[in-house]
């Protein structure tokens, strides 16, 4: 047994623990650092060209469609497109949080980011999904005069059914994802309301 | 100095401290390896911008209690309806106990396992106050008044106090 003298240095037995040698070495570290830049960077790059791709194609419609309704919609859609490039730009350049900083200030930090991220996900209807709606629908308009305006009374309606539907679908499975993820910062922004309070 | 000279230095002084820092924060080995990782990270990062404002060691605390603060947050929810607090902790009969904590690692061990069942302030006083910081650092670190941290470093010789002059771990 620990005599009674050796059990009340309790900082010097905290302090004596065995440690590993440390084996993080500043190249490393480096490489880390580096790794971690180079995913974001290629998460904005595959955003970036998705939304080149979608403006190259409407940019390409517009010449290729005769009916001023579906060049209106492709002037749209790429709209729409050149309004996400900017956000995305945005969301890269933004500063993270300074972890220097006291705890509790960080916390606090943390909620207000987390608070924000929170109101882009419940707004996600407003500033992801509805840029793309005037574009969809007029084009889809223009599609439906083209159809009826070469085969008249027989063109069939239930291609562009099928693309509304579509649609919907995909909007409704973000709008989902989005207020579930939503619903999880809520609860995470309650525990640390609870820790600051505390 | 470099930002690089800065780390070095960082780590040759704390480096064990952040060991034992995460060994009572994290009970789990592979969530340990990689918190101490993004700690290392974190902090070779942030001393890119240390202006010497504050000392070296309120820096590398600072970092490595808000890291493992987001990483907590990102990995999962804060346990925080399962934490104590340190009033609960002091405040909770002394049931006797056979056991008796034996030896140093017992010790080590018995802290540990209580740090890990505070709540993050508290965890974090106890975490410092055994590293030997005073209540003004810890204060600077943790963010809450002198004062606040002298009531809690009360609480947590109390504590102490009773485990180790009692011979056991209370349960409660």
């Amino acid at each position: 047994m620990t005599p009674k003298s050796e059990k009340h240095d309790i900082k010097a037995i905290w302090g004596a623990q065995a440690v590993e040698p440390n084996l993080v070495t500043v190249e490393r570290i480096r490489a880390d650092a580096d790794k971690f830049q180079s995913a974001v960077r290629r998460r904005n790059r595959v955003e970036y060209a998705a939304l080149v791709f979608v403006i190259a194609v409407f940019g390409a419609y517009i010449w290729i469609f005769p009916t001023p309704l579906m060049r209106l919609g492709s002037l749209l859609i790429i709209a729409a497109a050149i309004f996400m490039i900017v956000r995305i730009h945005f969301r890269a350049s933004a500063n993270p949080i300074p972890s220097h900083q006291s705890f509790m200030d960080y916390i606090a930090r943390y909620r207000e980011e987390l608070r924000r991220q929170q109101s882009a996900l419940r707004t996600v209807w407003l500033w992801y999904l509805a840029p793309w709606v005037p574009g969809i629908g007029v084009f889809t308009i223009g599609i439906n005069q083209l159809l009826k305006h070469m085969l008249g009374n027989r063109a069939p309606f239930w291609p562009i059914a099928l693309v509304m539907v579509a649609m919907v679908g995909v909007f409704a499975g973000v709008l989902i994802l989005n207020v579930g993820g939503s619903r999880r910062l809520q609860r995470k922004i309650h525990e640390l309301d609870r820790l600051l309070a505390s | 100095m470099s930002q690089d000279d800065r780390y070095s230095l960082a780590v040759a002084a704390f480096g064990p401290a952040l060991q034992r820092l995460v060994r009572s924060f994290e009970a789990d080995a592979d969530q340990r390896r990689d918190l101490l990782q993004e700690i290392h990270l974190e902090l070779w990062r942030s001393l890119e911008v240390f202006e010497e404002k504050c000392s070296l060691r309120t820096w590398v605390y600072r970092v490595a209690h808000n890291v493992y603060a987001s990483h907590v947050l990102r990995r999962r929810r804060l346990n925080y309806a399962g934490s104590a607090s340190l009033d609960e902790l002091a405040d909770a009969p002394n049931r006797s106990n056979p056991e008796v904590i034996a030896g140093e690692q017992q010790a080590v061990a018995w802290l540990h396992q209580t740090i890990q069942r505070l709540k993050p302030p508290d965890a974090q006083v106890m975490c410092l106050y055994l590293e030997d910081i005073d209540a003004n650092e810890i204060a600077e670190i943790v963010g809450i008044s002198p004062g606040a941290v002298a009531t809690r470093i009360h609480r947590i010789k109390t504590i102490l106090a009773r485990m180790f002059q009692n011979g056991g771990p209370d349960d409660t």
